[in-house]
């Protein structure tokens, strides 16, 4: 099994289960509606709104990302697939390489419904924003998917798998949540730079963790 | 259990010496010799275990990095007891740096905390060492010494990023003092006072993660 195979069938995975994918989407809109109500309820000025929408919208993205990312290691663990994958020749940086591109493609889809959800239901006018919001969301992704992924292997197994993860990975992900947050508020004022240093910041946290985690899920994996 | 964890060596007693003499002497210092500063007065003295304490949570936070590092490289049972110690011990010198801090900004600034660059990277590497004491104890068992050494490996590479990025935060959230930095202690008693607390700290400092280590060779040993 090569590496080309090994993405796609974890593509394939997730595509005919939807598990991940579904149950990201539905916590991005129930977060959206309940920011959106909480808002609403606070007679808020638009300028105030824009103001807290970066907020809102990684804390939803941390939090629908963070309850839902196990899935995808899920499926190895449960039926002892990783065990098969890894006596097929695959190396553990090549599975982790794979989990990781599925779990950035799974994270910035959740990211732009979050984002379609919350502006809409905020009044938020996102016209002429759009790309440069995907490029954020995309830098933040793949940083995100690489630290989930590897803390994921670790919470996995543990007593308390479930809240182990949160516990684990939002303390690691200040940077990436504060680079997202400065982007976004930077987007919404028209003050975006594609040279700035929130940019350059979340390039070099990206490759960082892809390359810790290309080579410490060998010993996240086995222990 | 071994001999070897159940007596005490030279280093242990050059350190519980060295330590035993160092604090009552820092304590001196700071009370009796160093005069009151200008502007702050008698409150300012918390300064010295402020920054004291800082530098061994640092070294503590060294100490949980190399340890990892070592462990993933050899496995041997060692360096996971020294990441242990290190972590626990580096955890409560963050509490005391967090307390402290509050303290003496509830003073200078009449509020307990405010999000500013250097309060929030102690807050957030506070909560780095709360999540590796979490997954020490609630891990997957047999799995918790590889786990806690990524962790720790993780955490190390992320608190520069984070002072990184916090200090690329507008300049107006600036608040904390950088007395070290702009030679703000005009008196040299300021600055000896500084290295007599900072010493004393960080002896107490590998004197506690040398006894908690002890304690998890110990208890492995008898467990093993």
């Amino acid at each position: 099994m090569n590496a080309y195979q090994l993405l796609k069938k974890d593509l394939l995975i997730e595509l005919r289960s939807r598990e991940t994918v579904i149950s990201m989407l539905s916590l991005a809109v129930m977060i959206s509606v309940l920011a959106a109500l909480g808002i609403q309820n606070s007679f808020l000025e638009p300028k105030a709104v824009m103001r807290v929408f970066p907020v809102l919208l990684w804390i939803g993205f941390i939090f629908a990302g963070t309850v839902s990312i196990t899935r995808s290691l899920h499926y190895e663990y449960e039926f002892r697939g990783i065990d098969g994958v890894l006596t097929s020749g695959v190396s553990p940086g090549t599975i982790y390489i794979s989990k990781m591109i599925v779990n950035t493609i799974v994270s910035l889809i959740m990211f732009t419904m979050l984002l379609i959800f919350l502006s809409g239901l905020l009044g938020v006018d996102l016209s002429g924003l759009l790309g440069n919001m995907m490029f954020v969301g995309l830098l933040c992704s793949i940083g995100y998917s690489a630290l989930s992924t590897l803390c994921s292997a670790m919470a996995i197994h543990a007593r308390l798998k479930e809240i182990l993860l949160p516990l684990i990975l939002i303390p690691l992900l200040f940077p990436l949540f504060f680079g997202g947050h400065e982007l976004t508020a930077q987007l919404l004022s028209n003050t975006f730079e594609m040279g700035s240093p929130w940019v350059t910041l979340l390039i070099i946290l990206d490759l960082i963790y892809v390359v810790i985690g290309f080579n410490l899920f060998e010993f996240a994996a086995r222990g | 259990m071994t001999s070897h964890t159940s007596r005490w060596n030279i280093i242990d007693w050059a350190l519980w010496l060295s330590t035993t003499l160092c604090i009552p002497y820092s304590l001196y210092y700071v009370f009796a010799v160093v005069p009151n500063e200008r502007v702050m007065g008698p409150i300012q003295r918390i300064f010295y275990y402020h920054v004291g304490s800082a530098m061994a949570c640092y070294v503590a936070f060294a100490l949980v990095f190399f340890a990892g590092i070592f462990y993933l490289a050899t496995k041997e049972k060692k360096y996971d007891h020294l990441s242990a110690a290190a972590g626990e011990v580096g955890f409560v010198f963050c509490t005391i740096v967090l307390i402290s801090g509050m303290i003496w900004g509830h003073t200078a600034w009449n509020t307990w905390f405010r999000f500013e660059p250097r309060l929030v990277s102690f807050l957030l590497l506070w909560l780095i060492f709360l999540s590796f004491s979490l997954l020490r104890t609630f891990g997957e068992q047999g799995k918790v010494a590889t786990h806690s050494a990524i962790l720790g490996i993780l955490g190390a590479v992320t608190v520069p990023l984070m002072i990184y990025s916090i200090k690329l935060l507008p300049a107006a959230a600036q608040l904390h003092p950088q007395v070290v930095e702009n030679r703000g202690l005009k008196d040299p008693l300021f600055y000896q006072a500084l290295f007599i607390s900072t010493t004393a700290l960080v002896l107490l400092q590998f004197l506690l993660i040398r006894i908690r280590y002890r304690i998890e060779t110990l208890s492995n040993d008898t467990v093993g």
